[in-house]
C-alpha cells in the first residue's frame, strides 16, 4: 500500500481559529482505496475535509491535493466532495443539478450532458432524476449529492457522512458505488460516525480527535501497534473446563466466561504477553483448540480504546 | 383547570398551561436574536439617541440645580427634554427608524425561518395550538419593540423626576407614565401583527426587508406626494408610522379637541384595519400545517 | 455498466479533464457564464422580483396622480417625485434586493460551497455573480425610470433625456457596494439596508462635506447639476452652504469610482475570504 503515490497529502498542518485550534499538527497521505476518517463531534473532522477541499486554508502546514496546493483552483478539478449538509438549488431537478455541476466545471453543453447522465447512471438515479430536488427522499437527495462529485471523474472523491439517510438497500448500492470508485484507482475519504461501516467499508482508518490524529492506517495495523489494548479473545476447543482453568492462571486474563458447549469468552488485558502463552500452553498441554477469533477488533472498540486513551 | 388545557411541560417536567409555552416560546426567540452580533450593534444604535437624551437631562438639572435663574432659559434651548408628555412622545416616535431596522433583522429570525425552515411544525408537534405558538412570537417581537421604545422612555422619565429635589414630578405625571405605557404597547401590538404577517409569507430576509421598508419608509414619501397633490391632507393617514404617533399623543392626553380628535379616530381606525389585515394573513399561514386532532 | 465500459467513460472523462486543464480559461468562461444564466433566472424566480413589481407599481400610480394636474415641470418632477420615491428609495432598494441576495443568499442556503468547490477561479465566480446582480438591478432600476418619466408625459421625457446617465452610473456604485456587503457579512441584506435608508438619509442631513460617504449624494449632486436648465441649481431645494454640492463632472467620475473601486474590494475579499460555515 505505501508504494502507491499518495494523492493528497497533509503535511504538519494545523489551523486555528481565533484561539480555538481546530486541528494540530497533522500529516498524512491519501492514496487510492477507501479511508474512514473517524472521530467524535468536534474532533476536527470538518476542518480536516474543508482545508482537503480547499474551503479553508492551514493556519500552518501545507495541504496538497496531485501536488498542487489545495487551496488553488487547479486542485479543485483533482476533487469532488460531498458535504454534509443537506443543501441544493431546490428548484432544480436532480438532473439539471448534476449537469450545472458539470457546467461549472467547465465542460461544453454536450460533454456536461454525458458526463451528467454517467454519474446519475453510476448513482442509479436516472429514471428519477427529472423531479424537483425538493420532492427527494433523504436517500435520494445523497445520492444527487454523490453523483455532482464525481461528475467531472475526479482522483480524490470526500465524502462528509454520505449514508446518511440512506436506506439499507441504499446503502448497500453507495457502498458498491464507493467501491468501484476505489477500485478505479480513486483516493475516498469517508468521514462517518457510523462505526459499524467503517469494518466493511474503509481500507484504511484515520482516528482523530482533539484535532488531533490519533492513529491511521488498516484495523489491523492500527490494533498491532496498540499492544496494550485489552481484548476480547473466543476460543473454541473440545474441553473448554480444563481450558479455562489454565487461562485463569495467567496474569495477562482478566476473567473468563464459558459460552457452551464448547466456546469460552476471555478477556484478555496484555495481548501481547497472552498470545505467546497460550501458544505455549497450547504445545505442552493438548486442549484441541479449533478456533481462536478476537471478537472485538471492530472500529468501534479499537475508537473507544483510542479515546479513553486520548483523554488519560 | 381542564385535562385539555393541562398539555405544556415545562422545564421542571411538572404539566401546567399550554399559555405558558407562549412565554417560552416568547424567550427562546428572544434569546435567538439577542445571540446575533447583528442585533447589539442595531441596539447600541438605537440606544444612542436614548443615551443622548439621559445626558440632556443631566445637563439640565445640573445647570437648573446651579443657577435656578436659567431653568427657564434652558427649557427652551432644549425642547426635548422639558419632562412633559410631548418629549417622550417624540422620543419615541424618532426611536422609530432604528426599531424599524431592528425589527426587520428579527423578522426573519424570529418567524420567517420557522415557515422557511419546518420550525412551526417542530412547535406545533408540541401540545401546544397555533394560538399559543402565535401569542408566543408576538410576544417576543413585542419585547423587542419595547427595548428600545418604551424601556428607555420609563427610564428618562424615571431620571426625570429623581433629578429633580422631590417626588412631586413622578406623582404628579403619573399620567405621562401611563401614556408611555399606552404608546409603548400600540407600537408593539400593532408592530408585532404586521412584522408577523409580513414574515409568514415572505419568509425570507431580503423580500421581508422590501416590504418592511415600503411599509415605513416609501408609503410616508407616497402619502406626503398625494396629500400635495389632491390638496388633501387625510392621504397623510397612509402614513403607519404617524398614526400610530397620533394615537401616542391620545395616550399622553396631548390631544386638541375638534379637528384633531377626529383625525385621531381614523388613525386608530386605519390602525385597526391594519391588525385586522394582519391577522387575517396570519391565519392561513398558520393553518397550512395540519395537525391530527 | 461492465467494468470495460466504466473503465472507458472513466478514462473519457479523464481525458475531458485534462482537456479542461488545458483550455482553463475557455472553461472558466463556460462555465461562470453558466453559473451567470443560472445566477440570473434563480434571483429572478425570486420573491423579490413580486415585491420589485408591487413598489415600482405604487410608484407608478403615484406619478400618474401627480401628472393628472396640468402645468407640470421637469423640475417638479425631479424635486416631488424623482428624488424623493425614486432615486432615495426605489433606486438603492432595487440593487439592495438582487446584490445583497446574489452571494449571501448562497451563504445562507449553504449552496456556496458548491460554488468554491468548482474549479473556477473565486474571482470568476464573483464577478459571474456580480453581472446577474448588475444585469437585473439594470433591467428594473432603467426600466423603472423610463415607465415613471413615461407616464408622467412631457416633464418626464424631458427628464429621462438628462438623467440616465446618473441612474446608470447609481446603479453600479451600488450594485457594486451592496456586492460587497454580501460578501462581507453575513447579515448582507440588514446592513445594506441599514445603509441604504439610514445612514444615508443620517448623514445626507448633516452639515460639511461628510455627506461624501454617500452613493445617494452624488446622484443627487448629478441629477441637480444636470437640470439646472430646468431652473433646479446645483443644491436642489437644499440650502447650498449647507448641502455643499460638488458638479456633474466631479460626480460622475466619482460614482464610477466607486463602482470600480467596491468591485475590485468584493474580488479581492470574496478571493482570500474562508468561508468556513458554508456547509
Amino acid at each position: 500500500m505505501s508504494e502507491t503515490p499518495s494523492l493528497c497529502r497533509f503535511r504538519r498542518v494545523s489551523k486555528w481559529y481565533g484561539a480555538v485550534i481546530a486541528l494540530n499538527d497533522v500529516s498524512f497521505a491519501l492514496r487510492p482505496g477507501i479511508t474512514g476518517l473517524v472521530g467524535p463531534n468536534g474532533a476536527g473532522k470538518s476542518t480536516l475535509i474543508k482545508l482537503l477541499t480547499g474551503q479553508l486554508r492551514p493556519s500552518l502546514g501545507e495541504v496538497r491535493v496531485q501536488d498542487v496546493s489545495a487551496w488553488s483552483a487547479a486542485a479543485r478539478s483533482y476533487i469532488g466532495y460531498c458535504p454534509d449538509a443537506d443543501a441544493f438549488y431546490e428548484e432544480m431537478s436532480g438532473r439539471a443539478f448534476v449537469r450545472f455541476m458539470a457546467r461549472l466545471r467547465g465542460y461544453r453543453r454536450n460533454d456536461a450532458h454525458e458526463r451528467s447522465e454517467a454519474a446519475l447512471q453510476q448513482v442509479e438515479m436516472t429514471d428519477r432524476a427529472d423531479r424537483k430536488l425538493g420532492s427527494y427522499s433523504k436517500g435520494m437527495r445523497q445520492r444527487i449529492k454523490l453523483a455532482q462529485a464525481i461528475v467531472h471523474d475526479p482522483d480524490v472523491v470526500v465524502l462528509d457522512e454520505p449514508l446518511n439517510g440512506v436506506d439499507p438497500v441504499g446503502r448497500a448500492q453507495l457502498v458498491r458505488v464507493f467501491r468501484q470508485l476505489a477500485d478505479a484507482g480513486k483516493a475516498i475519504l469517508i468521514s462517518s460516525h457510523i462505526l459499524d461501516e467503517m469494518d466493511t467499508l474503509a481500507d484504511q482508518v484515520m482516528f482523530i480527535c482533539r484535532g488531533r490524529m490519533l492513529a491511521s492506517g488498516t484495523l489491523e495495523e492500527i490494533r498491532e501497534m496498540l499492544e496494550d489494548h485489552p481484548l476480547k479473545v473466543r476460543i473454541n476447543a473440545k474441553s473448554p473446563r480444563e481450558l479455562a482453568g489454565q487461562m485463569l492462571r495467567l496474569n495477562a486474563v482478566r476473567g473468563v466466561q464459558l459460552e457452551p458447549p464448547q466456546s469460552l469468552l476471555l478477556e484478555v488485558e496484555r495481548p501481547g504477553e497472552f498470545f505467546p502463552e497460550l501458544a505455549r500452553l497450547a504445545a505442552k498441554e493438548d486442549y484441541e483448540i479449533e478456533k481462536l477469533e478476537v471478537v472485538d477488533a471492530s472500529t468501534e472498540a479499537v475508537f473507544d480504546y483510542l479515546l479513553r486513551q486520548a483523554g488519560q | 383547570m381542564s385535562v385539555d388545557s393541562v398539555g405544556f411541560r415545562g422545564w421542571s417536567e411538572r404539566l401546567t398551561s399550554p399559555w405558558l409555552s407562549s412565554w417560552s416560546i416568547a424567550r427562546t426567540g428572544l434569546l435567538l436574536v439577542l445571540r446575533r452580533k447583528l442585533f447589539w450593534i442595531l441596539l447600541g444604535l438605537a440606544l444612542l439617541n436614548f443615551l443622548f437624551m439621559f445626558a440632556l437631562i443631566y445637563l439640565k438639572a445640573q445647570l437648573s440645580a446651579q443657577n435656578p435663574a436659567i431653568e427657564r432659559f434652558v427649557d427652551r434651548i432644549l425642547t426635548s427634554v422639558t419632562g412633559t408628555g410631548d418629549s417622550y412622545l417624540n422620543f419615541m416616535f424618532l426611536q422609530g427608524t432604528v426599531t424599524m431596522l431592528m425589527l426587520a433583522f428579527a423578522g426573519e429570525v424570529l418567524v420567517g425561518s420557522d415557515f422557511q425552515q419546518g420550525g412551526l411544525t417542530f412547535y406545533l408537534s408540541r401540545r401546544i395550538s397555533r394560538r399559543h405558538y402565535a401569542l408566543g412570537k408576538l410576544l417576543g417581537i413585542g419585547m423587542l419593540v419595547s427595548l428600545t421604545t418604551t424601556i428607555p422612555a420609563v427610564i428618562l422619565f424615571i431620571e426625570y423626576g429623581a433629578m429633580t429635589d422631590s417626588l412631586t414630578y413622578l406623582r404628579e405625571n403619573w399620567r405621562i407614565l401611563l401614556g408611555i405605557l399606552g404608546y409603548g404597547a400600540i407600537m408593539a401590538t400593532v408592530l408585532s401583527l404586521v412584522l408577523f404577517a409580513l414574515a409568514a409569507w415572505l419568509e425570507k430576509t431580503v423580500p421581508l426587508v422590501m416590504a418592511w421598508a415600503a411599509l415605513f419608509v416609501l408609503l410616508p414619501v407616497l402619502g406626503r406626494i398625494l396629500s400635495r397633490v389632491q390638496d388633501d391632507e387625510d392621504w397623510l393617514l397612509i402614513m403607519l408610522w404617524r398614526n400610530l404617533r397620533l394615537l401616542g399623543s391620545w395616550c399622553f392626553g396631548s390631544v386638541d379637541a375638534g379637528e384633531e380628535t377626529e383625525l385621531i379616530g381614523w388613525a386608530a381606525s386605519i390602525v385597526l384595519l391594519v391588525c385586522a389585515a394582519s391577522v387575517a394573513a396570519i391565519i392561513p399561514r398558520l393553518r397550512a400545517i395540519r395537525v391530527v386532532q | 455498466m461492465s467494468a470495460e465500459e466504466s473503465q472507458e467513460t472513466r478514462n473519457e472523462g479523464k481525458q475531458q479533464v485534462i482537456q479542461a486543464d488545458t483550455s482553463i480559461w475557455r472553461g472558466g468562461l463556460s462555465g461562470s457564464i453558466c453559473l451567470a444564466v443560472v445566477s440570473f433566472r434563480r434571483l429572478f424566480r425570486s420573491r423579490q422580483t413580486i415585491v420589485s413589481a408591487m413598489l415600482l407599481g405604487f410608484a407608478v400610480m403615484v406619478a400618474l396622480a401627480w401628472s393628472m394636474r396640468r402645468g407640470r415641470t421637469p423640475e417638479e418632477f425631479i424635486s416631488q417625485i424623482l428624488i424623493p420615491v425614486y432615486t432615495s428609495f426605489l433606486l438603492p432598494i432595487f440593487c439592495l434586493c438582487y446584490a445583497t441576495a446574489s452571494i449571501a443568499a448562497e451563504r445562507e442556503e449553504q449552496t456556496l460551497t458548491y460554488l468554491l468547490l468548482s474549479p473556477l477561479p473565486r474571482p470568476l465566480v464573483y464577478v459571474a455573480k456580480y453581472c446577474s446582480s448588475l444585469a437585473l438591478a439594470l433591467l428594473w432600476t432603467m426600466g423603472g425610470l423610463i415607465l415613471l418619466c413615461q407616464v408622467v408625459g412631457d416633464p418626464g421625457q424631458r427628464t429621462l433625456a438628462i438623467v440616465w446617465p446618473t441612474v446608470m452610473a447609481s446603479t453600479f456604485a451600488y450594485v457594486g457596494l451592496f456586492h460587497l456587503f454580501g460578501v462581507m457579512f453575513r447579515r448582507a441584506t440588514i446592513v445594506g439596508f441599514a445603509y441604504a435608508l439610514f445612514l444615508e438619509n443620517f448623514v445626507g442631513s448633516m452639515p460639511g462635506i461628510v455627506k461624501r460617504v454617500a452613493v445617494s449624494f452624488y446622484t443627487e449632486c448629478m441629477i441637480f447639476d444636470s437640470a439646472a436648465i430646468f431652473g433646479l441649481g446645483p443644491a436642489g431645494h437644499h440650502d447650498e452652504a449647507m448641502y455643499l454640492p460638488i458638479s456633474a463632472a466631479a460626480a460622475m467620475p466619482a460614482l464610477w469610482l466607486i463602482a470600480a473601486a467596491t468591485l475590485l474590494a468584493g474580488i479581492v475579499f470574496f478571493s482570500r475570504h474562508e468561508y468556513s460555515g458554508t456547509s
